[in-house]
């Protein structure tokens, strides 16, 4: 069958834009950059001549921007930041999987699983509410002392444990807030093809709640990776406790400054990527508008 | 033979009662229109249909399956009817093809290339053969809502319930869509339909059906409907959509 409609209706059209116009245009473009940069130079010059010029810069510099105390510093901490890594990751991925059954729990209707819906509703209020610090002090010195056969005693572990506990409720949220996005037509459509409750969850609601939901998941990731260095009070030498054993030592905060840089650095790419995501989304979106 | 029996069926939203009392039958082969102001219930019929709405009272037949019984199996009666909505609905992370197999393959169980061929042969008789692998947010609203029917149709319903599906789009592309639903007849497919379209209901209807307060005031062959009418509430409603 072919339709008529399908033919387009008129020839596609070729810009035109007037030559003077384009010029014009042109110019400005060219000015606007030149004006940025210089904008740009001179403040920048003139804030440091202002922070370097001030009286007592000297002893900062000594005390925080040490260059022998960064040199001599960065490879113990780097080694220590190994562990801020690893217990993000296994963090995050737990935390993935967790959160997923989390939120589908709350989301269940069957009268029978009213007791799965309590303890997933009590376990993201619960957690959501009682600060991580306490979380941590709490498994990392309490689960030891109890001295139970079989059951380990790491502090890394401990401290793995409770933040995963305490990011695994508002991942949880995140995810139930995407759930909750998608239009009820989506059910509706899939299951007036025949499709049953948990296929339509899995095959098409889930999907596209994913989708949406990346950018405040990432978001909460970022936060994480920095609430590593909690894990640090439980004695465990990560970065943060590098710094402070290397601190202490010199008198001299520039290993402090190099840990701060290490955390900026592995949180920027997943922030810019997040930005990244989130314009695509919202372009994606527009386009959608016809 | 009647294939689809409503029987003095009740369904309120709140306190907004919208079926009250509707009885009606559709036979194999027919194809019902459905008129009538909005709110009148067309929407809603249509979904007690196959059991998106449960009803408050009366019984919903399709075929030998009760859609109103309590231990009723919805999954199995909703593959014997197909319905399409006035927002087209598909599903936006799926491309056209992924769109139209995802029920035979989960439900039917049929396997992915069977499933594929079927699908490309039904894309390739509606003209839409090059959007296969398309996203929904590519094609014009007219495009997407022959997927939607096509996709309906991979289920191999014996009846499809049309819900206003030209009521969204384009005035341009109202055409493309009607001509789908002229085909599905042309080839005997049971079809109700809810539709602003009255020239259209009074070309393809072999009945047409004029719904208010909730009951089916008056019905009869369009010539009779549209020609006749012999209810009051029913030539108000005539010569307002033909103003």
């Amino acid at each position: 069958m072919t339709t008529p409609a399908e033919a387009p209706l008129e020839a596609p059209l070729i810009p035109y834009v007037d030559p003077q116009r384009h010029a014009r245009g042109k110019r400005k473009a060219r000015r606007d950059a030149v004006i940025a940069s210089l904008s740009t130079v001179v403040v920048f010059a003139v804030l440091a001549f202002l922070v370097t010029a001030t009286p007592g810069w000297d002893a900062v510099k000594e005390t925080f921007f040490n260059w022998d105390e960064a040199v001599a510093a960065w490879p113990t901490l780097l080694t220590a930041f190994a562990l801020n890594i690893k217990i993000f990751l296994i963090a995050e991925v737990c935390i993935l999987i967790l959160a997923l059954v989390i939120a589908l729990g709350r989301g269940l209707r069957a009268p029978v699983a009213l007791p799965i819906r309590i303890l997933c509703t009590v376990y993201v209020d619960f957690f959501r509410g009682v600060p991580t610090i306490l979380v941590i002090l709490l498994l990392g010195f309490g689960v030891p002392a109890l001295q139970l056969k079989g059951v380990p005693n790491s502090p890394v572990i401990w401290g793995t444990v409770a933040l995963i506990l305490s990011y695994t409720a508002y991942v949880a949220e995140v995810y139930r807030a995407g759930i909750e996005s998608i239009h009820p037509s989506q059910r509706a459509a899939a299951r007036s093809l025949g499709l049953s409750s948990v296929q339509t969850t899995r095959y098409v609601v889930l999907p596209q709640a994913v989708r949406r939901v990346v950018p405040p998941l990432l978001n909460d990731f970022i936060a994480l990776q920095k609430e590593t260095a909690l894990v640090s009070l439980l004695g465990p030498i990560e970065i943060l406790r590098a710094a402070q054993i290397s601190a202490s030592a010199n008198f001299n905060y520039t290993a402090y400054v190099v840990a701060a840089l290490f955390f900026v650095a592995i949180t920027l790419p997943l922030t810019r990527f997040t930005d990244w995501l989130q314009k695509r989304d919202t372009r994606r979106r527009m386009a959608g508008v016809r | 033979m009647t294939f689809i029996r409503v029987d003095d069926v009740h369904k309120a939203f709140g306190d907004n009662a919208v079926l009250r009392g509707m009885s009606m039958g559709v036979d194999l082969h027919e194809v019902v229109c459905l008129i009538g102001a909005s709110g009148s219930g067309k929407s809603t019929l249509l979904r007690c249909l196959n059991g998106l709405e449960p009803v408050d009272a009366g019984t919903v037949w399709v075929g030998d399956i009760e859609v109103t019984a309590h231990d009723v199996d919805l999954d199995e009666a909703r593959q014997k009817v197909g319905i399409v909505f006035q927002q087209f609905n598909l599903f936006p992370h799926m491309s056209v093809l992924a769109n139209i197999t995802l029920g035979p393959r989960k439900v039917l169980r049929q396997g992915a290339g069977e499933a594929e061929s079927n699908a490309r042969e039904l894309l390739e008789r509606f003209g839409l053969s090059d959007k296969a692998d398309d996203y929904p947010d590519r094609l014009s609203g007219g495009q997407q809502q022959r997927v939607a029917i096509v996709r309906a149709l991979a289920m191999k319903p014996e009846a499809m319930l049309f819900d206003e599906v030209t009521s969204a789009l384009d005035p341009l592309l109202v055409g493309e869509v009607l001509d789908v639903i002229r085909e599905l007849k042309s080839e005997g497919m049971t079809i109700i339909m809810a539709t602003h379209e009255m020239g259209f209901a009074q070309e393809v209807a072999d009945r047409v059906c004029f719904l208010a307060n909730g009951q089916v005031l008056e019905q009869g062959s369009p010539e009779q409907l549209f020609g006749k009418p012999q209810q009051d509430l029913t030539r108000a409603f005539l010569a307002r959509v033909s103003r």
